[in-house]
């Protein structure tokens, strides 16, 4: 497994904090090293005394993605929150961390509101509080993410599902877990498969796996019911006389 | 386009059933697609199916690029080893892999939707919605977390093709409310979805000539304006999807059938024609499936024109010893040469299994396969007790005027059958 920063960039309160913890949390299942970092850490601990101007903000971000950087060359993968409004800055980071993924996490402004049980768009609107995301300050979406997952919309579990699946299709991740190959077995099996219409190893792999969900996966046994009525369906049609 | 990869995507429609005549039109017979002619500019061929020339088979052929011999995909129905039980393969019994795993190894997803032959759905990379034939939507989806988004759309897995025979009206507003919501479908995932390859299939097309093809060619039928209309429904819907792809630089595009269509003249029955000729008989008398076939039969036929030769050790009660095997096929192929019916040649080839397929699967081969004359529809008929009928279906499959259509003229003609589609497909991936 290579090192990875997941970035969720998103309005407060959509629900980049849940999801980042809920991911880190999966890949933990997978014995993936895995570190989550959000505002109220990085605030308390690297970036005490920022404020939240324009330069503030950027330079936080600056800071929390260049720790990003170090955990990410190390083989972690790196679940960071963030509302990080300004696009400049997230393709600045996106450049320093190299294996960089960016969630968009979607969520009208109403709803974002209505989840805020601190009452900071409360106060922000009522002008108690300067420079507030969404409120009276932009947020620059995100022009290319890898993915947008939308949290009014998708419940938390299937906005997790979606960010593994795109972690497996960007390679960060094995469909399925990863699965220590010993080496003596592996170059075996590419000893066996030479000349065989298996290109690599893992398309080998793939096949076994892929074969083995289609007779044992989920779909289970077609009862005498179900057959009955494919029986039938296809008398129907006259595809069965 | 994920960040950071350049690569062509591809945008497949699927028209089950839908002729070549039908798209391309004809003297005195204009297209029923016009919308799609028109985008895809002449770059329309004729296209053979799979044989035999149903869906199982020849979507199966399609997905994976091979034939029956290496897929093992032979039909809707077969006997289950050692019995004389009807079994219905499905996707499990798969034995080659479609392009969505293949494409998968190289980190690509595939959406697919209402392709028939895959059901039940397992993971795939991306997202798949079984076809023909589905039958419970819940075993339908992978991943199951859009099963309660198809569920709140009224997703059907199909329509019952029952009222196709005696409710047609309300046959054809079943038709178009499916339609209607697999486009609804389409379209959310479209947008949802990040994809490599897309393709919407649609099954109406098949089910509607099954029973109104006389609607279709008979301007003054009563139903001819309604059959008319759904094709352009149909049409809609693809040239909707075919014209979005069309907008984006990196989308190419194809539309194919999985067979033809054509007028019935008759139905044609393979196990009378076996009994009245000695090969096919049932202990008393009564058809209760094959399971009353009896020692002294020689072989038989399954939907819809298979042959397979009454096997000592294969069957239950086979008789045909292996010495008596090439001489038993030789004899079915002479009988159904030379059939006729009305003093007209029923039977346009007989093939031995070994001359239509290869590959691992060959054993599991009907003995002989039968492609019929244009109006000939074979069917196993085990209940008949005539040779050849009419019944109330007035269309049929053709395996020779499936078609298939790219916009990209020096391609087109590069998949003559439905087994090079496949090729065609990665050739526009640049794989």
């Amino acid at each position: 497994m290579k090192g990875l920063t997941v970035w969720f960039t998103g309005l407060p309160c959509s629900g980049k904090t849940t999801l980042a913890l809920k991911l880190s949390a999966k890949l933990k299942e997978r014995g993936i090293l895995c570190e989550n970092l959000d505002g109220d850490i990085t605030r308390k601990y690297l970036s005490k005394g920022l404020g939240f101007s324009k330069e503030d903000r950027d330079e936080n971000i600056r800071r929390v993605g260049f720790v990003c950087s170090l955990l990410t060359k190390h083989g972690a993968v790196t679940t960071a929150a963030f509302v990080s409004p300004y696009r400049s800055i997230r393709d600045e980071i996106r450049n320093m961390i190299g294996n960089f993924v960016e969630v968009y996490v979607k969520c009208p402004l109403e709803t974002c509101i209505e989840r805020d049980v601190k009452g900071m768009y409360k106060k922000a609107i009522a002008g108690e509080i300067k420079n507030f995301t969404g409120v009276s300050d932009p947020f620059e979406e995100p022009e290319h993410p890898e993915l947008v997952v939308d949290t009014a919309g998708e419940s938390e579990d299937e906005c997790v599902a979606r960010i593994l699946e795109k972690l497996e299709a960007l390679g960060y991740l094995k469909a399925g877990g990863d699965i220590a190959i010993p080496d003596y077995l592996r170059q075996d099996l590419i000893k066996i498969l030479a000349g065989q219409k298996f290109p690599d190893l893992r398309t080998f792999v793939i096949h076994i796996l892929s074969n083995y969900a289609a007779q044992h996966g989920g779909p289970g046994d077609i009862s005498q019911a179900e057959e009955d009525a494919a029986r039938e369906k296809l008398k129907k049609l006259g595809y069965l006389s | 386009m994920a960040i950071g990869r350049k690569s062509v995507k591809l945008l497949v429609i699927g028209l089950d059933g839908v002729s070549y005549e039908m798209l391309a039109g004809g003297p005195g017979r204009p297209s029923l697609l016009p919308r799609m002619r028109e985008f895809f500019a002449g770059a329309v061929t004729r296209m053979s199916a799979s044989i035999p020339e149903i869906s199982a088979v020849s979507w199966s052929s399609f997905m994976t690029g091979t034939q029956p011999g290496e897929h093992g995909i032979f039909g809707f129905v077969d006997l289950a080893p050692g019995s004389y039980r009807y079994r219905f393969p499905d996707f499990r019994d798969l034995k080659a892999a479609p392009f969505f795993d293949e494409l998968g190894t190289r980190h690509r997803r595939s959406v697919i939707i209402n392709l028939p032959a895959t059901y039940p759905a397992r993971p795939v990379p991306g997202v798949l919605i079984s076809g023909f034939v589905a039958l419970d939507l819940e075993r339908a989806v992978y991943p199951q977390r859009y099963l309660p988004m198809l569920r709140q759309a009224g997703y059907q897995v199909d329509v019952d093709a029952g009222k196709g025979r005696d409710k047609k009206a309300e046959f054809l507003a079943d038709l178009n409310c499916s339609l209607k919501i697999r486009r609804q479908v389409a379209d959310m995932l479209w947008q949802r979805e990040e994809w490599d390859v897309f393709m919407f299939t649609v099954t109406g097309t098949d089910r509607l000539m099954h029973f109104l093809y006389d609607a279709y060619e008979d301007p003054d039928h009563e139903l001819h304006d309604e059959v008319r209309s759904y094709y352009l429904e149909v049409d809609q819907a693809a040239t909707s999807l075919l014209q979005r792809a069309a907008a984006r630089e990196d989308v190419e595009v194809i539309a194919l059938s999985d067979h033809g269509f054509g007028p019935i003249q008759s139905e044609v029955y393979l196990n009378p024609i076996l009994a009245r000729n000695g090969f096919f008989s049932l202990d008393g008398g009564e058809p209760k499936g094959l399971g009353g076939i009896s020692e002294s039969a020689k072989a038989f036929a399954l939907d819809p024109s298979r042959l397979y030769v009454h096997g000592r050790g294969k069957y239950p009660r086979g008789s045909v010893a292996a010495a008596d095997y090439e001489r038993v096929r030789r004899d079915l192929r002479d009988l159904f040469a030379g059939y006729e019916v009305g003093g007209r040649r029923v039977i346009r080839r007989v093939f031995f299994k070994e001359e239509l397929y290869r590959g691992g699967q060959l054993a599991s081969a009907p003995d002989l396969v039968l492609l019929s004359e244009p109006g000939y529809d074979l069917k196993g008929g085990l209940e008949k007790t005539v040779e050849a009928a009419r019944s109330h279906f007035t269309g049929m499959h053709c395996q020779d005027n499936a078609f298939l259509a790219c916009r990209r003229p020096e391609l087109v003609g590069e998949a003559p059958d439905i087994f090079g589609v496949k090729r065609l497909m990665y050739r526009l991936l640049a794989i």
